[in-house]
């Protein structure tokens, strides 16, 4: 009964449409997949799902569940908030990485093991990632309940994991199999946290080929060797001047402040972040309209925090509108490619300098 | 002709001429060129079986030391610890290191898109691969009207392998997923792991199914 309706929740996130795709990848129907009528209501599909499993499963399955909920994650990952961590290496020696799926299920279950008697456990391969989702019960007699999943993407050969709902009570061992199964040393949080894996992994990947050096990634600036022609360079789509009676009298500064944003943050489209936090522990600069902060020697503290759709795209258009100087401060030209999103900002004193350039 | 077209016309036919012998220099596979005096910019050409394929940037600043500053390669080549090793000690090395596993990536990867061209009848579903191509999962029909199914899993234990050091071949029914319903030849099993080990992937089912 309890399998059930945690069924019938996983399914229900499903839009009607990605039902039959979902059921086709899921494979645990077989031929009962082409008895379901999907021009029924979204309730009907969904027991004829129920009954179709528990027919081919009188007993149950230890796996579908899990695969189930985690190619559901996959369709609808965005609802989700996901942090990227990065694995460290302290000696010379390679990691120990893996790129099949299921044998990296193998040496994870095997250090999950070690510390919980009841999870479970499912490894797929989507968008040439590994997706994990490990659930794990309080309790040695209990079932592992849907909420307590945590989601993971790791993409092999890389140092870079993504992660979602870690509870704090398995957080640290979850993390700690990560590091002993792909053989590193520890893991860190690098502070980019964000809705969009593609986005996160893409910057935390990709960090030294962002903004105008993107072309060269996207293969968008040189032709093969022995083809003809040239290539049409992306520009932006300047706007057309259609009524004669409109004279533009700053077209000069016009076209190098897009010069200049174009450099920074290149013509394509910029990767998608929701928030962007800065802290600032600096002196408070803004004397000449506050003079009764003229007498305040300490650090200011504030937090200044960029929210929306896509924040790299919204900092680039800023320039763009002319509502920020141009060219744009280094913590907000540089924030494509320094992979994260949370930033201290302080003043430059020795003390600092020496610390930032022993993270650099 | 006026003699201010003649001297614009002999420009840019000189213009031409220097772009088309870059474009020939292309061709030797790596270029190196220095778009800003203290910034090289080298650009690796890759190929499969004689068409070109995507180029992959680097660009490198030297001060006291040389310094990664940009680069377009993919993310699991192991750029980092070769860098530490022979960037600022052995450039060419480096250099042809790098060329290396991205000629190893191209040919994998080209190998896989082959397959699906070649013998999409024969195959079932996708070709299933990682990002840099060395694990790869297939299913197919020894012949369009067989029941039997052979399932291959290749591993590519080095990102510079071009032939797989992992060959594991499971024979099945359609319609079945385990294995054992399938009466296995073992001589055949151990053919067709000989073909994986011994020659690029596309090859290696043309000899399995011949």
């Amino acid at each position: 009964m309890m399998e059930r309706e945690i069924f019938r929740k996983i399914l229900g996130r499903l839009r009607k449409d990605e039902l039959r795709p979902v059921l086709q990848e899921w494979g645990h129907l077989g031929k009962r997949l082409h008895e379901i009528d999907f021009s029924h209501s979204k309730h009907s599909v969904h027991s004829y799902v129920v009954k179709g499993f528990m027919k081919n499963y009188p007993n149950g399955h230890p796996d579908a569940v899990g695969k189930l909920d985690l190619l559901c994650l996959q369709k609808h990952s965005a609802k989700r908030t996901w942090a990227v961590y990065h694995l460290k290496k302290e000696q010379d020696s390679p990691p120990n990485d893996v790129a099949d799926p299921k044998e990296f299920e193998q040496r994870l279950r095997r250090e999950l093991g070690v510390d919980f008697k009841k999870m479970e456990l499912c490894v797929l391969q989507h968008e040439k990632a590994l997706w994990v989702r490990i659930c794990i019960s309080k309790g040695s007699k209990t079932k592992p309940m849907l909420k307590n999943a945590t989601y993971c993407v790791h993409f092999p050969h890389t140092p870079v994991l993504i992660v979602t709902n870690m509870k704090a009570a398995t957080a640290e061992s979850i993390k700690q199999a990560f590091v002993n199964v792909l053989d590193y040393d520890d893991i860190q949080d690098i502070r980019l946290t964000g809705r969009c894996v593609k986005s996160l992994a893409q910057l935390s990947l990709n960090k030294y080929s962002q903004g105008s050096f993107s072309q060269y990634r996207l293969n968008q600036v040189d032709l093969q060797p022995l083809s003809h022609g040239k290539k049409r360079k992306r520009t932006e789509s300047e706007e057309s001047i259609t009524d004669p009676r409109i004279v533009f009298v700053n077209q000069k500064e016009k076209k190098q402040r897009l010069e200049i944003l174009n450099d920074t943050f290149g013509p394509n489209p910029q990767p998608t972040l929701e928030k962007i936090e800065y802290k600032l522990e600096t002196k408070f600069h803004g004397n000449h309209y506050a003079p009764g902060m003229r007498n305040h020697t300490g650090p200011f503290h504030c937090r200044v925090k960029f929210e929306g759709t896509s924040v790299i795209e919204g900092i680039k258009n800023l320039g763009k509108t002319e509502l920020a100087v141009v060219p744009l401060p280094d913590h907000l030209a540089k924030v494509h490619s320094l992979a994260k999103n949370h930033f201290v900002l302080q003043d430059k004193t020795k003390a600092n300098k020496s610390v930032q350039d022993s993270q650099t | 002709m006026g003699p201010q077209e003649l001297v614009q016309l002999v420009a840019e036919t000189q213009k031409k001429k220097f772009e088309e012998l870059i474009q020939a220099y292309r061709l030797t596979g790596i270029t190196v060129t220095t778009p800003e005096p203290d910034i090289t910019r080298v650009c690796w050409d890759t190929a499969h079986k004689g068409t070109l394929c995507e180029p992959y940037y680097m660009e490198i600043q030297h001060k006291e030391t040389l310094r990664i500053l940009r680069h377009s390669l993919p993310y699991f080549v192991p750029l980092e610890t070769v860098s530490q090793t022979l960037l600022n000690t052995d450039f060419k090395k480096f250099v042809a290191s790098m060329s290396e596993y991205l000629a190893a990536y191209v040919n994998r990867r080209q190998e896989i898109v082959m397959l699906q061209k070649k013998y999409s009848d024969i195959l079932i579903g996708e070709v299933e691969s990682s990002h840099a191509a060395d694990f790869v999962q297939f299913q197919l029909k020894l012949q369009p009207e067989s029941e039997q199914i052979i399932e291959a899993k290749l591993t590519y234990e080095q990102l510079t392998d071009i032939i797989p050091t992992k060959v594991r071949i499971k024979v099945l029914l359609r319609n079945s997923a385990n294995a054992s319903d399938v009466i296995v030849n073992t001589q055949d099993i151990k053919h067709y792991k000989e073909c994986f080990h011994s020659m690029e992937l596309t090859k290696a089912v043309g000899e399995i199914i011949d």
